[in-house]
């Protein structure tokens, strides 16, 4: 199966150390890393998680959920989700905060994070054994593509969204605290 | 009624979507909105296949000339008897955020005169919609930092 990747910045894949980027904009970056960390670090994803996937199943079970003709989110997406979720939660430093669980007319389940208006990451889960995924990175530019997945099991799923936790990695990169974690 | 009510304002509608204007996205669920940020999550601004022409689209309603009470006026008649729950608020942005992305609009003035459909997103008639949705994803995302949230009053 092939996958597709596209950046806009080549810088993106040079450097993601934050040297050029000036003095106010890592101070505003950290602080903001810092209250992410206060928010929901990686020790307490999973009731948050738990919380808005049960929200999502209850809400979005039936076709037409948003009153715009919204394909129904199936038991079965909401499972390759839940997957997803967890195998990021085992590769993801502890401290990275949780993401944002939002459903899609398509029936689809996105996966977010946002550090702030420059900066975040997405998923979109469905049950056809993809992902499609974009991010934007402020000034080191953006990235978006799909890739396969596999779920056969939780070491082969992991190995799948090694890049997908990398490039997380680059929006929550390690803080005194998270490494103290 | 409601077209008599806007056919009373004295403001004037062009044909075209300037990229002055403001627009709304109507946000239904509280996960719509990025707290962080206080801006509307860019999953509002994907679009979806019109069913009749396959044709990619996004609605929004041309609030550039609309009171406040006018904005919800549209949305109580339009939007709020489709959908499980009211609107909480709106997404408030741009048009130039929509021409920035290389995007254009349809102002097809249905079901009311402000709406219009934001179009000409990236498509592959050869491909699978799940091969291709990160590049709509990719243009959203840089489109919703621009839409903050304002909760309906």
């Amino acid at each position: 199966m092939s996958s597709a990747i596209a950046i806009r910045d080549s810088g993106l894949i040079r450097n993601y150390d934050y040297e050029l980027a000036d003095d106010s904009e890592v101070l505003s970056r950290t602080r903001a890393q810092e209250r992410n960390y206060l928010k929901g670090s990686a020790s307490d994803w999973l009731p948050t998680v738990d919380a808005a996937f049960r929200s999502i199943r209850s809400e979005c079970k039936n076709a037409n959920w948003d009153g715009q003709e919204a394909v129904a989110i199936s038991d079965k997406v909401i499972a390759v989700a839940e997957k997803v979720v967890g195998a990021l939660f085992g590769l993801l430093p502890k401290g990275t905060p949780a993401p944002d669980l939002i459903p899609e007319p398509d029936g689809e389940i996105c996966i977010s994070w946002s550090v702030n208006t420059d900066r975040l990451l997405s998923l979109s889960v469905g049950a056809h054994g993809k992902i499609n995924f974009a991010g934007q990175f402020g000034e080191e530019g953006g990235i978006h593509g799909w890739q396969p997945i596999d779920t056969a099991s939780p070491s082969a799923l992991e190995k799948s969204l090694q890049d997908v936790a990398r490039h997380l990695e680059k929006l929550y990169p390690p803080t005194v605290s998270r490494r103290a974690t | 009624m409601l077209r008599d009510t806007w056919k009373s304002s004295t403001r004037q509608l062009s044909a075209d979507v300037q990229p002055d204007e403001e627009l709304t996205s109507y946000v239904f669920r509280e996960n719509q909105i990025v707290r962080v940020t206080n801006r509307i999550h860019y999953t509002r601004l994907i679009p979806r296949r019109n069913p009749e022409n396959e044709r990619l689209e996004v609605s929004v309603c041309r609030s550039n000339e609309l009171t406040e009470a006018q904005i919800w006026k549209t949305c109580s008649s339009y939007f709020d008897p489709f959908v499980p729950k009211p609107a909480i608020g709106r997404g408030v942005g741009p048009a130039s955020a929509i021409f920035a992305e290389k995007l254009l609009f349809d102002a097809d003035g249905k079901p009311y005169p402000e709406h219009a459909n934001i179009i000409g997103w990236h498509d592959a008639p050869d491909k699978p919609d799940d091969e291709i949705k990160h590049f709509w994803m990719d243009q959203a995302q840089r489109m919703a930092k621009q839409f903050s949230y304002m909760p309906r009053r």
